[in-house]
């Protein structure tokens, strides 16, 4: 999933999973990994997948896009299942559905937090160096998004990609030809790196003239955690790879 | 394709936990390396190569899920020590963006720096050899560019596949424990049976039938791999040496090329 697209959704939220504070929602991912690690049938997993599903739908996320990000790691899994093949089909599904559960745990958590409180914990922890690469790429990519955006909207008024005359312009646009692709793609990069990184140095003393000294600080205080959110939330993540474990324990497999 | 992109659990835990150890001593030797060079100009630049791998981490070569990663001119740009901080960043980044497998970051970060630190390596050594090639400085810095992507990708692959291999291993089996059995954490009963010492011949296989069980499908799977691959690397070193080259003739001290009185020169150095 694009990392705008994921920043739209986490500042523009307003469910109960928004407005739960982090230390709440970090149960999500805990969760999903904890019920990838223990699981050894399909049973536990297509149950997290499902509740955490319901989850989403419940803080209005957008159901069938985190479905399909869900979806798209899957090819690479599927051929890394595949090259375990023993002969059952269990196997594969486990191992694609592990895939497909962390993904949907880490989303989750991604999806209903604003940046600056996901960053604002590990800027304090992580080596001066560490922190201020991460909080200077977050800004960059949208900078690189902003650039590439334009790029793309400088491309369709000079034609596209194809080498052909477009008629549906007020103005004579023949695309560009396939040789020179490479030449304008190489461009394209080039001055998407370029512009970035100057625009990065300029953002960079910017927020040193202003006083940051490498520290993020979070959108709002911890003080607001709503408890009902961290009963439910931990009870859930506790329950979930509790359930997983007994399953596993009690060797309960799917295909039985 | 150098990417492993398999579910939290269910790797072996002694791999992930051997990544995670490795990125970790990977990270601080290169923050400590970072650091002694105090160049705080080489930040920013950090953050927008790995941010430019997050993006193009976006586009996928669908026939051959294929996805373009900018790894090694990220590499170019960044030198190797940044680069082990940028490819942290990247495979943290990924993770919670639609990868999952949090277990499997150290791995991908090991496996990512060494595209980078590979492709920053071959590239500045073949600049020099380039240089007596009858091409202008743009063709020159693509070729260089084009050829460290091509062998760092094959290099990286190939780690890529040996983890892989490694992960259908059970530790218990790939390192003798003698007597003592990892699955029960117990010892035999007859601990003693073989003696106080015991010679095994060299090559010597204790099971053969279930190593050749276990070799068709993973041999499938790295054929696959290399072949999609392959293809992958002809369509990355491509776009490496194309970007390579207008980074070169815009701005040469960007990617360790000088010769441009008007130009940067290289911010990690």
């Amino acid at each position: 999933m694009r990392l705008p697209s994921v920043d739209y959704l986490a500042t523009s939220g307003s469910s109960w999973l928004h407005r739960a504070s982090i230390a709440d929602k970090v149960s999500l991912p805990i969760a999903g990994f904890g019920v990838a690690a223990v699981s050894s049938s399909p049973l536990p997993l297509v149950t997290g997948y499902a509740v955490l599903m319901a989850v989403a739908w419940s803080a209005s996320l957008p159901v069938a896009r985190i479905a399909l990000a869900t979806i798209l790691p899957v090819p690479m899994v599927g051929l890394y299942a595949f090259s375990h093949w023993q002969g059952e089909w269990s196997v594969v599904a486990v191992i694609l559905a592990k895939g497909m559960v962390t993904v949907e745990a880490s989303l989750l958590l991604m999806l209903t937090t604003p940046a600056p409180d996901l960053l604002a914990g590990p800027t304090q922890w992580l080596p001066a160096i560490l922190g201020n690469s991460l909080v200077l790429t977050y800004r960059a990519v949208f900078t690189l998004w902003d650039r590439l955006a334009s790029v793309r909207r400088a491309i369709q008024v000079r034609g596209g990609i194809r080498h052909r005359r477009v008629y549906d312009l007020p103005w004579d646009a023949t695309g560009t030809p396939w040789v020179r692709l490479p030449q304008v793609g190489g461009m394209i990069v080039g001055m998407a790196i370029i512009r970035a990184i100057d625009l990065g140095n300029t953002y960079e003393d910017a927020l040193r003239l202003r006083g940051y000294r490498g520290l993020m600080h979070p959108t709002r205080r911890e003080g607001t955690r709503r408890m009902p959110a961290g009963i439910f939330l931990w009870g859930g993540c506790a329950l979930l790879v509790g359930a997983a474990t007994a399953i596993r324990l009690m060797g309960w497999q799917v295909a039985a | 394709m150098t990417h492993i992109m398999v579910g939290d659990g269910v790797l072996p835990w002694w791999i992930s936990t051997a990544g995670i150890l490795a990125a970790v001593l990977l990270v601080s030797i290169a923050s400590r390396q970072v650091s002694r060079v105090g160049s705080r100009r080489a930040v920013p630049a950090t953050a927008v190569m790995t941010a430019l791998m997050i993006v193009v981490m976006s586009v996928e070569i669908v026939p051959i899920g294929y996805e373009l990663h900018g790894t090694v001119l990220a590499g170019i740009v960044v030198g190797p020590w940044f680069g082990a901080i940028s490819a942290l960043l990247f495979n943290v980044s990924r993770a919670f963006l639609g990868d999952g497998a949090i277990t499997n970051i150290g791995l991908n970060t090991v496996i990512t720096w060494l595209e980078m630190a590979i492709g920053s390596v071959v590239f500045a050594s073949l600049l020099p050899f380039a240089s007596l090639l009858p091409f202008a400085l743009r063709g020159r810095a693509s070729l260089c560019g084009g050829i460290a992507t091509a062998v760092s990708l094959a290099v990286s692959t190939l780690v890529f596949l040996a983890i892989i291999a490694l992960s259908g291993v059970d530790p218990g089996r790939a390192i003798h424990t003698g007597a003592f059995d990892v699955a029960s954490g117990r010892f035999d009963v007859e601990t003693l049976s073989e003696g106080l010492v015991s010679v095994h011949l060299p090559g010597e296989v204790h099971h053969p039938e279930e190593t050749t069980a276990a070799l068709t499908p993973f041999t499938w799977f790295a054929g696959a791999t290399l072949f999609l691959g392959a293809i992958g690397w002809v369509i990355e070193g491509l776009v490496t040496g194309v970007t390579v080259a207008f980074l070169a003739r815009i701005r040469p001290g960007l990617v360790g090329m000088s010769g441009d009185p008007g130009g940067q020169g290289r911010l990690t150095e």
